[in-house]
């Protein structure tokens, strides 16, 4: 079984709440500046493919704002419970922090005013903060014993990050001195090594600790787990192989292994899903469930698309279904099961009566993001289907209804954590 | 399900599995009234679920803790692993006298039905104790039963079994 006797000793390795929190905090604030762009740049997201200005900014305040700020703060937090390896100094945890946040700002910055200088000086200030945050776990799962899929996972998204990261400054190079023989190839390589590499990696990788944990059901069985990583790393290898030869054929083998790999992924997941003990598992789960079915759109989707049966706006389609149909979904829903559980935590751990979840914020704020976001993701999907502008608009309208439903949220329990806390947060 | 080795575990684990049951039919109950709808307690559905609270408290909630704090709590404080268990005691030191309350109301409103104020009353305190047991269980489920299923030989296993039985 993977992941089981996760909670053991927990409280005595939970990081001090401003840790993960902060980086929560600036997800959900990039949640909401996410749709937010979506809204004002609504006529340029079936016809973007590559360069400079809002578009790229707007996806990157998705992927490094809210996607890979909420790996890092829950990541920090979950796997030093799960390898029961405390981190050694806080210092690093902040200084992380205090370099990736300002560093990704100026980033998206730069992406957004098409300033050359201010995104390679922002690209090389967050990949600092990545390093750093490649460091710790590195560090963190050395040597573990036992959880090997789930530390297989870990290390394949920690390698990818690597890859990304050069991939993204080398693009950002290539903007200026056009030394790439194959720039398209380049973005290919970045996007699948983010999305499907390092973030996709890390998610599939805790989903075996935490679905289990929140729907109080047996772990998946090692075995699964194990041959899902292996079929999603050659997927990775042969799809970046296949991208920069650029070979059809290896691609189709590297399409196969994703199936493969997703696919067992999934079927754990279900396995899981259906063995719960607590059957009324609310929205977070509702939303968790629309993540898992938007993978599989997604494979599908990007099938169609390697054998030509896209349309014109087929690529706009499969970025919303894997960053906002998977990612942003499954991660949002996961969200919402975590701040509650974290928050719990702490306040337990204060060595007072452990406060109720449901009495530090408005629970119905929940549905008010899972409305708005699935609405959102709905309607930016048909939007895009039908090359529609006005369509998108009301989607990201819906979404950022939605955002700042689970920011209000989040900033209502981050209150109470602060005027319950009695260290030093 | 879970696949527990050990009788004592298993034992636990299907009363969470009864606990839940009963959380989740109350659940059900106070998604169908709101605190101004005050069910009928001639109807056989709610006159079952409050019989089901006052077994539950009785039985499951009171031993299980009692059990649990005495004997279980006290191994693995002993094998240096007390952090989960002071988690757990806490909650322990909430959750049962919330449910002593529950329990209290429901046998008053099993004789006498419910009033406006007791309907309120009862209403909070089983939306506070369903929070409360789930996050529970999903503790001891994680983390409780996992560790005792690595630490206890079949002789502990037995004795700890037979003792349980005894007070039940």
């Amino acid at each position: 079984m993977i992941g089981t006797n996760f909670l053991s000793g927990a409280n005595s390795r939970l990081l001090p709440p401003s840790i993960p929190f902060r980086f929560f905090t600036v997800a959900m604030i990039c949640y909401l500046l996410f749709w937010l762009a979506l809204f004002f740049n609504a006529g340029n997201v079936t016809s973007y493919i590559i360069g400079g200005g809002p578009m790229l900014s707007m996806i990157h305040i998705a992927t490094l704002g809210v996607l890979t700020m909420t790996v890092i703060g829950a990541s920090l937090q979950l796997l030093s419970v799960a390898t029961r390896k405390a981190f050694e100094g806080y210092w690093i945890l902040r200084l992380l922090s205090r370099i990736y946040i300002p560093g990704f700002m100026l980033l998206t910055y730069g992406m957004y005013a098409s300033w050359h200088i201010g995104m390679m000086v922002g690209a090389i200030i967050a990949s600092i903060g990545l390093l750093i945050f490649f460091y710790l776990i590195i560090n963190n799962i050395r040597g573990v014993q036992g959880m090997g899929a789930i530390m297989t996972h870990c290390w394949a998204a920690m390698l990818s990050l690597l890859g990304l990261l050069s991939f993204g400054i080398m693009l950002i190079m290539d903007m200026e001195q056009a030394f790439l023989s194959d720039h398209m190839a380049a973005v290919l390589s970045h996007f699948l090594l983010a999305v499907f590499g390092f973030m996709s990696l890390l998610v599939m990788g805790f989903s075996y600790i935490l679905v289990p944990m929140f729907a109080l059901a047996p772990a998946p069985s090692e075995k699964i787990g194990r041959w899902s990583i292996v079929f999603n790393i050659l997927a990775i290898l042969m799809l970046l192989w296949g991208f920069n030869s650029p070979s059809l054929f290896i691609v189709t083998g590297g399409v196969a292994f994703a199936i493969a790999g997703c696919g067992l992924y999934l079927y754990a997941m279900i396995k899981v899903y259906g063995a719960r003990m607590r059957k009324r598992l609310g929205t977070p789960f509702l939303l968790i469930r629309v993540g898992w079915l938007m993978l599989a759109l997604t494979i599908v989707w990007g099938m169609g698309g390697i054998f030509g049966f896209w349309p014109d706006t087929g690529h706009a389609l499969f970025g919303v279904l894997a960053i906002i149909g998977w990612l942003l979904t499954f991660l949002v829903g996961i969200l919402q099961r975590i701040i509650p559980f974290l928050s719990s935590m702490h306040t337990a751990g204060s060595g007072g009566i452990p406060m109720l979840a449901s009495s530090m914020a408005d629970e119905r704020l929940l549905k008010v993001n899972a409305i708005g976001h699935l609405c959102g993701l709905g309607f930016v999907s048909l939007g895009v289907i039908l090359d529609m502008d006005m369509i998108i608009k009301i989607g990201a309208a819906l979404g950022a209804i939605g955002a700042a439903g689970l920011l209000c949220y989040l900033l209502s329990v981050v209150r109470h954590l602060v005027l319950n806390q009695p260290e030093k947060l | 399900m879970f696949t527990f080795d050990h009788q004592i575990t298993r034992t636990l684990h299907d009363e969470h599995l009864v606990t839940i049951s009963v959380l989740e039919k109350l659940e059900g109950i106070f998604q169908r009234n709101g605190p101004k709808n005050i069910p009928d307690t001639n109807d056989s559905e709610i006159t079952s679920l409050l019989g089901d609270i006052i077994n539950l408290v009785e039985c499951d909630v009171k031993n299980h803790f009692f059990f649990e704090e005495k004997h279980l709590f006290a191994l693995l404080n002993t094998m240096g692993d007390s952090p989960i268990s002071m988690i757990l005691t806490g909650e322990h030191n909430v959750i049962a006298p919330l449910g002593g309350l529950l329990s209290e109301l429901a046998r008053v409103a099993k004789m006498d039905g419910f009033t406006d104020a007791s309907w309120v009353q009862f209403r909070q305190s089983g939306v506070e104790l369903i929070e409360r047991m789930i996050s529970h269980i999903q503790k001891e489920e994680m983390a409780l039963l996992p560790m005792l299923e690595d630490i206890l030989e079949e002789d502990d296993d037995a004795e700890l079994m037979m003792t349980y039985a005894e007070m039940r």
